[in-house]
């Protein structure tokens, strides 16, 4: 039967941590604060540091808006500083990637080093006067941690450093990443804006019961031994992982087993997931990784970035069959990928115009492959974030940490 | 027909059977050997990128499984124009099309979908030209949220 517009609108009567009001995938005053109190506050995945492997390579990347510069400076640390001249803000590096000792800004040619030093102002003794100098106008510094090669940002001057925020959470990627004998490369890389909140991207990556969406995934896991009694294992912080499965590449017409040449730590055929609040999601299928990550434009635009990784130094034969295993699900013509950015386009289309009021996080089953509880876990961090609760973001928690009590 | 023509005939039917969806008359334009590959330049990573390579038997069973998938629901019109053809020994050729892919969405909006060239490698069989392989150097690097379609 049919609701009215009033049953419509009214919250669903289950406990608040089992829903969530659309709301947060909508609002423009909750968009703007969550990129203070989320999105600026916590630790983004940039880039691996495979992008910028040599002296005074840099990798531009978005992060909440923001133009960022990541950089392997001549002393061969890691920096990010924000894409902006110090003195009338144009984009110091317009270059997606390349290599060099310094920028020089095209508007008036400020340069700056790969430490973000400001090394050169033409004709600065014009600056006397009101004592600027080079020494005060370097570039803004982000903070910037690696960890199992995946280069990290933050924001937050005052944030908690990686390790404490991530803790225990990339145990399972370790014996994959964490091989210094066999360290890890990316070997593709796409993007594109997808029309829908930044949330319900990562959401994807952790409702595993969206599968039954994918003809490939139907066949390769649902149909598996243990499928459904694999168990949800959620760090502090909202970062999670699933125990791993096998899967049946080739119950998939013309696909073949993935019992060869499996990445580092991997058994054939395995596949790993691990969840990074609030915006990553790293994924292995035995022989191949993919690390996805999303920045938002607007509440309904998002920049979504999808990595693939294969080992460093590999033949060609052996890159060539983990490009195939990659490109079967994941490249942009691949038969997964469209699949989960047309479903959260479609809840957007709906959500956009108000057709949507609330979504449902209510199945519960012992933490098993199916439960919804990291999607109450996320959204329980995200709400302590924000300082409001995700069922009703209208209203303010007491002792909230949100944007406006900053 | 000159050559050319044939060539330009084979090109252009493979962009007609692939945008009706006639599947098997686009198979039967392939030469058993035939391999298909769409590539692009990532600036982000300084490489070149293999988005998808296929044999003739995987392009056939990729095919006949789009309809299993959520897949876009508009239309894609490939549209090539042959450039350069240039002959080579034991009947076959070398052919360069410039290609404009449009999609027409279900609302009946149409937009460039992608742009690139077709690198065709062509011979000369009983029963005709064929397709030996095709590259499509892909010069769009953001297709939206994917294809299942090749192109």
């Amino acid at each position: 039967m049919g609701r009215t517009a009033e049953a419509w609108q009214s919250p669903p009567e289950i406990p608040g941590e089992d829903y969530i009001s659309n709301a947060i995938y909508t609002d423009p005053d909750l968009f703007k604060e969550e990129l203070e109190a989320v999105k600026k506050r916590t630790w983004k995945f940039a880039c691996h540091e495979s992008e910028i492997p040599n002296v005074n390579d840099f990798r531009r990347v978005n992060h909440a808006g923001v133009p960022l510069i990541v950089v392997r400076s001549d002393d061969g640390n890691i920096r990010s500083f924000i894409n902006a001249c110090s003195h009338r803000a144009a984009l110091v590096v317009r270059e997606l990637s390349g290599n060099a000792r310094n920028w020089t800004c095209l508007f008036h040619h400020w340069c700056f080093d790969t430490r973000g030093n400001c090394i050169h102002i033409p004709r600065d003794e014009a600056y006397d006067k009101v004592g600027l100098c080079k020494e005060k106008l370097g570039l803004r510094v982000v903070r910037t941690q690696t960890r199992l090669g995946m280069v990290f940002v933050n924001l937050d001057d005052g944030a908690p450093p990686l390790d404490d925020y991530l803790g225990d959470a990339l145990e399972n990627l370790v014996p994959v990443m964490g091989d210094p004998e066999r360290s890890l490369e990316v070997f593709h890389y796409s993007k594109t804006i997808v029309r829908a909140n930044w949330k319900q991207w990562h959401e994807t990556n952790m409702d595993p019961y969206h599968e039954y969406l994918h003809y490939v995934n139907r066949r390769v896991a649902m149909k598996g031994d243990g499928y459904h009694d694999r168990v949800w294992k959620i760090y502090s912080g909202a970062h999670a992982t699933l125990s791993p499965m096998r899967q049946r590449y080739e119950a998939v017409k013309g696909w073949t087993s993935r019992n060869t040449m499996p990445m580092p730590g991997m058994m054939p055929d395995e596949f790993r997931t691990v969840k990074i609040f609030p915006d990553t999601n790293v994924l292995v299928r035995a022989t191949v990784m993919r690390i996805d990550t999303s920045s938002p434009i607007s509440p309904n635009e998002t920049l979504v970035e999808w990595r693939g990784l294969g080992v460093k130094g590999e033949s060609a034969e052996d890159r060539a069959m983990r490009t195939q295993h990659h490109n079967q699900f994941w490249g942009p013509f691949g038969r997964n990928l469209y699949e989960d950015a047309y479903a959260i386009e479609c809840v957007d289309e709906a959500n956009r115009g108000g057709g949507g009021a609330y979504s449902i996080l209510a199945r519960h089953e012992d933490m098993r492959t199916q439960d919804d509880g990291l999607l109450r876990a996320y959204y329980q961090e995200w709400g302590r974030l924000m300082g409001r609760p995700a069922h009703d973001p209208k209203r303010r928690l007491s002792n909230s940490l949100g944007a406006s009590g900053l | 027909m000159s050559e050319r023509e044939k060539i330009w005939d084979l090109v252009s039917q493979s962009c007609m059977h692939l945008d009706s969806e006639q599947y098997d008359s686009y198979l039967e334009l392939l030469d058993d050997s035939y391999e298909y590959i769409i590539s692009c330049f990532s600036p982000d990573l300084r490489k070149e990128m293999v988005l998808l390579q296929l044999n003739k038997n995987e392009m056939g069973t990729l095919l006949k499984n789009i309809h299993n998938h959520i897949h876009l629901p508009g239309k894609l019109f490939r549209q090539a124009s042959l450039y350069s053809v240039e002959r080579k020994p034991d009947d076959r050729y070398s052919a360069m099309s410039y290609v404009t892919v449009t999609y027409t969405n279900l609302d009946g909006v149409s937009a460039i979908f992608c742009v690139g060239r077709y690198h065709d490698d062509i011979a000369g069989r009983e029963n005709g030209l064929r397709l030996m392989s095709r590259r499509f150097a892909m010069e769009t690097r953001d297709i939206g949220t994917g294809c299942h379609y090749p192109i």
